[in-house]
């Protein structure tokens, strides 16, 4: 139309308005089949992997036997981002909770938010104005 | 299971869209009703993907026996036991929350793109036929959301939605799907099973990252993609599954969840390159009274930072304020702010027609000038 160009977009995610979708995709979790630091790790893949994994049908577990290191999880997140944790000579209850820990995760790092509310929409209020103050409240000099 | 082809479900959709147009005229019966034309297609669609060639497609012998059009392009298609030892595919379906109707092999079709000495079916006709429901109902909802967007800003917003790029985000970054970028070789060295190439996005590729800082631009060939494009039209197929295995109102809704869901600012799509000569045109076609910037009030003329606050009125009606720190920049935010009044009216509780409370009525007559 003459006179009225346009400003290309395109849409962004807002996970969890609409759909939520589980951020984390995949773990993987490394352990060593004779070393000691992957005792608690062996433990867990016996006794607790099945009926863990059973209860996240939405990520994909990967096990892997990495003799010589220690045992590793990783996860993978959608917007392509991974986080480890070594379990190195962890029992089998801490394992549990790491793995918790991740599959929790969003993926970015940890950090502080400095305002109470993050927001993608403009502020309603628009730009100040003294003159849309009620004058009763108005500042006097 | 599906048979997809493109005439097919082209003339499904377009029958779609003039049922819900004829629906709303009384004339029936005797009266010829005259013939809809279909010049003027306000839905987003790619005319470069649209077609399929004749040879890939075996047509039935009535034309308008929709069901029985076959692809004869792919001879192998992967069945349901094979689908289900796929991890990344069982995971996706769960991510996605899909019903169990949706077939697991099915998500693995719209995870295969056309691609050269590929015998396995491809997500092509899925892609069209998920990209018209995507069109109708995005459109649908901007329709009625914002009945009086200029045509242009429209097709914008559409695309805003359901473009390349943002359904690669969709894809990619939210529903965590993977393109198949490993080579055989390294298949191999990993000692992954055969079959867990088709959890992944597979497309011929038209930039491929050989290693780090290496970037190879391959030949173009009919069957290669961009990945936005490979990822969106992954995407595309997803949707036409969900309509094939749980119906229109599902489709409707996993759109509605996923798609319209995300965040477009109409607002700041405008750019208006003489917002005063478009408010007085405006005005006319409208038969107001033409435009009067009034000053409504002012601080600091004389200082190095004086702010002015002008309304755009027509009459005794204001249609729009603005501020600014000269009378020429307040004037034209003025007009922006009238400009954008006028033309993102919301009605208060918009209902789409596809929904069962929607009640025609006549909105506004479109656009007056262009």
């Amino acid at each position: 139309m003459a006179g009225i160009n346009i400003l290309q977009q395109v849409s962004r995610a807002r996970n969890g308005i609409g759909a939520f979708v589980h951020p984390c995709r995949r773990i993987v979790i490394t352990y060593c089949n004779f070393g000691g630091s992957s005792q608690g790790t062996r433990d867990f893949l016996r006794t607790r992997l099945k009926s863990f994994a059973e209860q996240y049908p939405h990520i994909h577990f990967n096990v892997l036997e990495k003799p010589g290191f220690h045992p590793v999880l990783r996860a993978e997140y959608t917007d392509g981002l991974d986080k480890q944790i070594c379990v190195r000579k962890w029992d089998v209850n801490v394992v549990e909770n790491k793995l918790k820990l991740l599959v929790n995760s969003s993926g970015r790092k940890l950090s502080k938010p400095k305002q109470l509310v993050k927001s993608l929409n403009k502020s309603v209020r628009g730009i100040w104005s003294p003159f849309h103050v009620d004058p009763s409240q108005r500042h006097k000099v | 299971m599906y048979q997809w082809s493109s005439k097919a479900l082209g003339r499904k959709s377009f029958c779609l869209l003039s049922r819900r147009l004829i629906s709303l005229s009384s004339v029936q019966g005797k009266v010829q009703s005259p013939k809809i034309k279909t010049e003027h297609r306000l839905s987003y669609e790619k005319a470069n993907n649209t077609r399929v060639g004749d040879s890939a497609i075996q047509r039935p012998q009535s034309a308008t026996d929709f069901g029985n059009y076959k692809r004869e392009s792919f001879v192998l298609n992967l069945t349901e036991e094979d689908a289900l030892k796929i991890p990344s595919i069982l995971a996706l379906h769960a991510r996605l929350n899909l019903s169990p109707n949706f077939e697991k092999r099915t998500l693995v079709r719209a995870l295969t793109s056309r691609m050269e000495d590929n015998q396995y079916a491809d997500n092509q006709q899925m892609a069209i036929f998920g990209s018209n429901i995507l069109s109708y109902y995005v459109t649908e909802y901007l329709l009625s959301t914002y009945p009086r967007l200029p045509i242009a800003i429209l097709k914008a917003a559409t695309e805003a939605y359901i473009g390349d790029f943002s359904l690669h985000d969709v894809a990619k970054n939210q529903w965590g799907i993977e393109a198949d970028t490993s080579t055989n070789l390294e298949k191999y060295l990993l000692k992954e099973p055969k079959l867990f190439k088709f959890g992944k996005l597979r497309f011929d590729q038209l930039v491929t990252d050989v290693e780090d800082g290496i970037t190879r631009f391959n030949n173009a060939s009919k069957t290669s993609l961009a990945a936005s494009t490979a990822f969106a039209n992954s995407a595309r197929a997803i949707v036409a599954g969900v309509y094939a295995a749980d119906g229109e109102a599902s489709a409707k809704e996993f759109i509605d969840l996923h798609i319209l869901s995300r965040k477009v600012d109409i607002s700041s799509m405008f750019e208006f390159e003489e917002p005063g000569k478009l408010i007085t045109r405006l005005l006319r076609t409208k038969n107001m009274e033409l435009p009067t910037i009034r000053l409504i009030s002012e601080t600091g003329r004389q200082s190095s930072s004086p702010t002015f606050i002008v309304g755009c009125f027509s009459g005794d009606s204001l249609l729009g304020e603005g501020q600014g720190s000269s009378l020429k920049e307040a004037r034209i935010r003025s007009c922006v702010n009238a400009l954008k009044a006028f033309y993102l009216y919301r009605p208060l509780d918009p209902k789409r027609p596809s929904e069962s409370t929607f009640k025609p009525m006549f909105v506004d007559e479109g656009e007056s000038f262009y």
